[in-house]
């Protein structure tokens, strides 16, 4: 659950990013600066905390940003801002990570805390190379829950979907992980 | 901060232009509907004239004044819903479709049902000799409409997008030939809907193609 004083951030950064574009929308260069200042921190931590450590995070930062730009008109000054702001960002990280991936670009993986037992060293590995070959629905879901310690109730707000689709996509997930780790004879 | 990121929002920023009309969609869906319907009627009266008499069995058949009500919001819904999928929204994808695509799936039914229970005493009255060509031509600038009008905005869903402004293109012309053409059921399904759901999946190539976000 949201703490109260987090609920207040979110609101108040809400109705600043929402002043800003539609002050951008009429022009004005310095809000829209700030505007982008504010949410390229935003979207960065965005997409460590669903996807990870990346190796692509700034270019995805940037392609965001861009996007964002490009964008901009079709954000409704009567609605609400975050969710426009992280549907694009959702949708051009996802592009990004499957460009990365057909272009057979690994993922980054924090080994430095596997410390020196190979066995955790090899299930890290393991698990990073399986997680690429998800859907991306799924491994958002595995992601949020198992790497970015999440709850399923505060994943499935994070992905604006029911708890109860939330752990479909979960059970899925991991349904596709123990089939993927059974084909390469590994240990489930 | 990253001193490339600094310099994208610096660059951005000085590129920033005001915008004229933010995508708030209703008066954009309007518009295309309204042009969109205008243009197939009128290619339809400039084809041929339309069934003596249908505006009076709309008043007198409230089966028939149903079937044409439902077309009408069917159109709607599926217009709407593929415009408004081309801007930026956490609500599911699913959610989105899922009404215009039922709205349709009635429509179709209240006309299977005409096949055991017309709503019209089926007649080859007001005929017209190219209507399986003008179901399926005539749909076809609407359909391109659509598409251009979405593509200014940030289409995420191209497919579907294309699918139901494909679908909602081509039943305003199949919707029309209801008062323009004769009243047969199976003709109905076969040259008048089957055109427009055709219209529908030459929509969601189509979208799947051109709307994509950049």
């Amino acid at each position: 659950m949201q703490s109260l004083p987090q609920i207040a951030r979110w609101n108040a950064d809400e109705q600043r990013w929402s002043a800003w574009m539609r002050l951008a929308h009429c022009g004005d260069q310095d809000a829209y600066q700030q505007l982008l200042i504010e949410l390229a921190d935003t979207i960065e931590t965005y997409i460590r905390a669903r996807f990870g450590n990346i190796d692509s995070l700034e270019d995805c930062v940037q392609e965001c940003l861009l996007a964002i730009h490009k964008a901009r008109h079709t954000y409704d000054p009567s609605r609400p801002f975050r969710p426009w702001l992280f549907t694009i960002v959702r949708h051009k990280t996802i592009d990004l990570l499957r460009r990365d991936r057909e272009h057979g670009d690994l993922r980054h993986v924090e080994l430095h805390d596997a410390g020196s037992d190979p066995q955790e060293l090899q299930r890290r590995l393991d698990g990073v190379k399986v997680l690429e070959n998800l859907a991306p629905d799924h491994r958002e879901a595995i992601a949020l829950t198992q790497y970015a310690g999440c709850t399923t109730a505060e994943a499935a707000v994070q992905l604006g979907i029911t708890e109860a689709a939330l752990k479909a996509r979960l059970r899925r997930g991991l349904l596709a992980i123990r089939r993927a780790l059974e084909a390469e004879g590994l240990p489930t | 901060m990253n001193p490339a990121r600094r310099q994208l929002i610096s660059e951005l920023s000085a590129d920033l232009l005001p915008v004229a009309q933010p995508a708030g969609g209703t008066a954009v869906i309007a518009l295309w509907l309204a042009g969109a319907g205008v243009f197939s009627a009128l290619a339809l009266v400039l084809d041929g004239p339309f069934r003596a008499g249908s505006l009076q069995q709309l008043m007198a058949s409230p089966r028939f004044l149903l079937e044409n009500l439902l077309g009408l919001v069917t159109i709607v819904a599926l217009g709407a819903a593929g415009l408004r999928l081309a801007i930026p929204s956490m609500a599911p994808l699913r959610a989105r479709v899922v009404w215009p695509l039922l709205l349709l799936a009635a429509w179709l039914a209240l006309y299977a049902y005409g096949f055991h229970a017309p709503s019209l005493p089926p007649t080859m009255v007001g005929k017209r000799p190219h209507c399986l060509l003008e179901s399926a031509l005539v749909g076809v600038p609407a359909l391109i409409w659509g598409l251009w009008l979405a593509r200014r905005w940030w289409p995420l869903h191209g497919a579907w997008s294309g699918l139901l402004l494909g679908l909602g293109a081509g039943a305003m012309p199949a919707l029309l030939m209801q008062l323009a053409c004769m009243y047969v059921p199976s003709h109905i399904f076969m040259y008048h809907l089957l055109p427009g759901l055709a219209l529908g999946a030459l929509g969601a190539l189509a979208g799947r193609w051109l709307l994509r976000t950049h």
